[in-house]
């Protein structure tokens, strides 16, 4: 029993000895590299982004809003900060962070949909594994159910991620660079629609759009924040298929609702939800995104109108 | 509480630390904290149906001291009758009930007689399966006079709830695990060594080959859209998550019960490498397919000896719909059952049936072309049969069926994220390498033959990492719903 126990405790500590070499080898290789999410949080904590605009938002902003047509038209520097498959609360967390480590924005482009306001489940977790000794990292993790191992056992985030752990070593040893596939934080989708994605959700009855109370009074207080501090706000409903907003039951009561904030708060509220990109399929990937074609004719867009209003 | 989950981890610990070092050698205590800690363990599943499972075991308990006091007599076997009617009452109100409703009424219907009945909201009890067939095989063999019943209470509980096997087997018959209960436990090192291989091998399996062949068998309502290629492939792919996940599990329970000091009954044995069909129910389920077998299959193939091989044939078939059913309550289980009860037709008719078959190899090891052809065959029927297993209704079996059987068959399958698929590939190669090399052994990292404790270390941490960086999303174990 004594010779059992002492193997099995000598096993344990040499895989937890491994777990924080791999741990720490993983996080300094990550926080070098240019792959995926990783490139905005790297840009984020390294006090890189020296911009006066920022967008804020979901993939639909990631895709959407492209900063170099923003810079060009209005004459500042724009960043894209937008978080795929992420609502509000965690695009927060990223403003946080952003905020903490860099100097504060003049203006800032929120963007809005149907699934802004409601609390999701935590997709693509390892783009937070390097960053975890944020305490509002943290926070938002676990209000959006990450396990208690994940946050706390090292090298334990990185479960099943084979191809970040590769990517992750090869930068540690500087094997291999992996460059940024975005610019300024905006990722632009060389795509042609695919009807499959928007024909299953076809499949449903309707679309309701969900509200989580906390995320609302968050977003809430956030442009409270933002009108004290005197940072320019400006939401945006960027476009999205015409049908796919048919499809949304609830989408009148959830303008409204944006609606009242930007008149609570004395802020524009950009709303393209029935502009002609929408109609038109050339310009989308699928129903919830643009392409880059679309993007561009929409950033544009944006700029100007923007601009008119400034 | 999945065996591969750290809360899992933590009960087990404590519990390790308690039964060694708290109760060591005493029997009855180390008894008590096993019961009290597999009611813990079901209750962490479903507690509202503990009390169901403690009154099952009181129920049977007594039964099994008074069928013992008369054996021989007409009133043992009435007792006997009564636990067997008893049991199949239970578990056929929480698993079969709504089935017969619906199935009576569609029944009727079809006759043009409207019925006005609804079908009840009830939870079946997880494991119910397993631990009813535990406590059938238990009165029955005492009525037959093949042992004595259990005096202790706790042991008796302890064989019925045995947290390892609780919620998916093995069905450990009385004979294999009350004895073991009632005998002394001191920790055997080479024992507990090997358990803690099983358990890691089992995780191999569970985690990277079924967890991510789930991943892209989980073709769901949007089969219609897929090519026939696609399906055939996502069909062969789950006939190997099927195994690698029941069989992973049960190799984690066979694991923790080494630690333990038990020996649990051995549930698979290679069943990809199968021949035939009798083969195949040999390696497959082995505690089940003999439950059945002695229980179901021999009393009825006796009663029909007269009939010859008709009479075998009927027997296996109605053997077999139970298997079938045993799983669950729809025409797809019973219809599963069925066909492969009549993949048996030919065997007995050939007089192949009982035949042990051996596998031939070549030169290097591997299967003789003539074997394996036979072992592919076999695999092939299996991954038919699944589709019935898997299907919602038997209409959408034959639909997916269809689908297969189209000219999209001969498209390239839709294969998305190749290079995810690629690894996938080699893994499961792993699996089938080690399966082959070590399938006359207990499990595939039975290490009899490496002496080197740095080899085995090596294969250890190997297949930690391997688990870790490749394990697919943790999904639920397949034979959890039965």
């Amino acid at each position: 029993m004594k010779i059992f126990m002492m193997k099995v405790l000598f096993f344990a500590t040499l895989l937890l000895a491994g777990a924080f070499a791999i741990d720490f080898m993983l996080e300094k290789g990550l926080k070098k590299t240019g792959t995926g999410e990783f490139s905005t949080w790297n840009a984020i904590f390294s006090s890189n982004i020296n911009a006066d605009a920022i967008i804020l938002g979901s993939s639909r902003a990631l895709v959407q809003i492209d900063p170099e047509i923003l810079d060009t038209t209005l004459h500042v520097n724009a960043y894209n900060l937008g978080m795929d498959g992420y609502p509000f609360s965690m695009q927060y967390v990223r403003y946080k962070i952003f905020e903490k480590y860099n100097k504060k924005p003049k203006l800032i482009i929120q963007n809005v949909d149907f699934m802004t306001l409601f609390r999701g489940t935590p997709i693509n977790k390892v783009q937070f594994a390097p960053y975890m000794h944020e305490d509002v990292l943290k926070k938002e993790l676990e209000a959006m159910g990450i396990s208690e191992t994940e946050r706390h056992v090292p090298a334990s985030s990185y479960y099943s991620e084979y191809a970040t752990i590769v990517k992750g070593v090869s930068e540690f040893f500087n094997l291999k660079h992996f460059p940024s596939e975005r610019y300024k934080g905006y990722f632009g989708q060389d795509k042609t629609w695919d009807g499959v994605d928007f024909q299953k959700r076809l499949a449903q009855d309707s679309i309701v759009a969900e509200k989580n109370p906390e995320i609302v009074n968050l977003f809430d207080s956030f442009l409270k924040e933002c009108e004290a501090s005197g940072v320019q706000m400006v939401l945006v409903f960027s476009p999205q298929y015409i049908k796919m907003t048919e499809f949304t039951k609830n989408r009148d009561t959830e303008m409204q609702l944006y609606r009242s904030f930007a008149e609570k708060y004395n802020i524009q509220f950009l709303d393209y939800s029935d502009d002609p990109l929408c109609y038109d399929t050339t310009y989308f990937y699928n129903a919830m995104h643009l392409n880059k074609k679309g993007a561009e004719l929409f950033s544009l867009k944006l700029a100007k109108d923007i601009e008119i209003q400034q | 509480m999945l065996f591969n989950s750290s809360e899992f981890v933590i009960f087990f610990a404590t519990l390790f630390a308690l039964y060694y070092f708290i109760f060591k050698e005493k029997t009855k205590s180390q008894n008590i904290l096993l019961l009290v800690a597999s009611y813990f363990f079901y209750a962490c599943a479903d507690w509202k149906l503990l009390p169901l499972l403690i009154a099952a075991t009181l129920v049977y308990y007594g039964l099994g001291l008074a069928i013992f006091k008369t054996v021989g007599s007409r009133r043992a076997t009435t007792l006997s009758t009564l636990g067997v009617v008893f049991g199949i009452a239970v578990l056929g109100y929480f698993k079969y009930t709504n089935f017969f409703i619906s199935s009576f009424q569609t029944l009727f219907e079809s006759l043009g007689l409207h019925t006005n009945w609804h079908t009840f909201k009830i939870i079946v009890p997880i494991g119910i399966s397993f631990y009813t067939f535990r406590l059938l095989s238990y009165v029955i063999d005492i009525s037959r006079g093949k042992y004595e019943p259990a005096r202790d209470l706790v042991a008796f509980a302890t064989y019925v709830a045995f947290f390892p096997c609780i919620l998916s087997g093995p069905i450990d018959r009385p004979n294999t695990l009350i004895p073991q209960l009632q005998k002394k436990r001191i920790f055997d090192y080479a024992l507990a060594t090997d358990g803690l291989r099983q358990i890691l091998w089992g995780m191999f399996k569970k985690m990277v080959i079924a967890d991510n062949c789930a991943a892209m068998t989980g073709i769901g309502a949007d089969y219609m859209n897929c090519s026939g290629s696609t399906l055939l492939l996502g069909t062969l792919l789950y006939t190997l998550q099927m195994y690698a996940d029941f069989s992973g599990y049960t190799d984690m329970v066979i694991g923790v019960g080494k630690l333990l000091g038990f020996q649990l009954t051995k549930n698979f044995a290679c069943p990809l490498f199968a021949q035939n069909i009798a083969d195949y129910w040999r390696k497959w389920h082995i505690s089940l397919t003999s439950w059945l077998t002695d229980y179901v299959f021999m009393p009825l193939n006796i009663k029909w000896r007269d009939w010859g091989n008709w009479g075998m044939a009927l027997s296996i078939i109605i053997t077999f719909v139970l298997i079938g059913s045993w799983h669950g309550a729809s025409w797809t289980f019973v219809i599963f059952g069925l066909y492969h009860g009549l993949l048996y037709v030919p065997l007995i008719l050939s007089g192949g049936m009982f035949k042990k078959t051996k596998i031939e190899t070549g030169k290097w090891g591997f299967p003789k072309l003539k074997t394996l052809a036979k072992m592919l065959l076999t695999f092939f029927l299996v991954s038919f049969g699944l589709i019935l297993f898997r299907a919602d209704s038997l209409t959408q079996a034959w639909n997916y069926l269809g689908r297969i059987f189209s000219a999209s068959l001969f498209a390239i399958p839709a294969i998305s994220e190749m290079q995810d698929k690629l690894i996938m590939s080699f893994f499961i190669a792993i699996l089938l390498l080690v399966d082959w090399v070590n399938r006359d052994k207990q499990h595939g990292l039975q290490m009899d033959n490496i002496k080197s404790s740095v080899v085995k270390w090596l294969i250890y941490f190997s297949l930690i990492v391997i688990i870790w960086a490749f394990g697919g999303s943790q999904e639920r174990f397949i034979y959890f719903q039965f």
